[in-house]
């Protein structure tokens, strides 16, 4: 057993509380679903990027996984850094992300988001990809 | 890049730019910045009590209660 100082941190707890409480209110895990669709529309084209080797997707959560051989799906080498250059400019663009693993860009947007935002979302990261194409290391 | 503040599914940087939240802060922020039924779940808590250290079997309701509330979300059988 591991014990941390903040551990069962009152205040969080309470506030978990309230968050769960408004998803069950709000019927937001429905919503998630039917937006879910609307995502998985969104991010279909990204397939037909040259540097995309695979779109994953579980409900509202999205991995655009970026490659080097889009036939053999080889991955860049890390010192390529070419997932870190379409979060940086996904940032001038309006989208803050990160890419996990070096180079799967992630999108997992909250329960709330419109159907407008996401397409902004999914624009920016498609914009961003093309923009930084062959300027890694 | 500093951020100071947040308004629904969007980030405000200081100069007022605004981006969005593409991973939820770090897939945590499911409500979207500024929920007021958070805010005030929290003052309450914070009035009430604000810290509790959990060593030594010592525990607090919110935190009770919100443990029975995972157990009754989570996929698994409940240990008996």
């Amino acid at each position: 057993m591991h014990g941390f100082t903040h551990s069962a941190h009152p205040v969080a707890c309470a506030v978990a509380l309230a968050n769960i409480a408004t998803i069950e209110r709000e019927d937001l895990l429905t919503r998630v679903r039917e937006m879910s669709e609307t995502m998985r529309r969104l991010v279909a084209p990204l397939r037909d990027d040259p540097e995309v080797g695979e779109v994953r997707q579980a409900g509202l959560m999205v991995g655009v996984e970026l490659v080097a051989d889009k036939a053999t799906r080889e991955r860049w080498p890390a010192q390529a850094t070419r997932g870190r250059l379409v979060s940086a400019e996904a940032r001038e663009r309006g989208l803050l992300t990160r890419s996990l693993l070096d180079d799967i860009l992630c999108l997992a947007p909250p329960f709330t988001v419109s159907e407008e935002m996401l397409g902004r979302a999914v624009e920016a990261l498609d914009q961003s990809i093309e923009a930084t194409r062959g300027l890694h290391r | 890049l500093v951020i100071a503040g947040g308004e629904g599914c969007e980030l405000v940087t200081e100069d007022g730019r605004r981006l969005i939240d593409g991973m939820s802060g770090l897939w945590t922020v499911n409500l979207g910045h500024g929920r007021q039924e958070l805010v005030e779940a929290a003052v309450k808590q914070l009035r009430s009590l604000p810290y509790l250290t959990t060593f030594g079997g010592v525990s607090s309701p919110p935190a009770i209660e919100l443990a029975e509330k995972i157990v009754e979300l989570a996929p698994a059988l409940r240990a008996s």
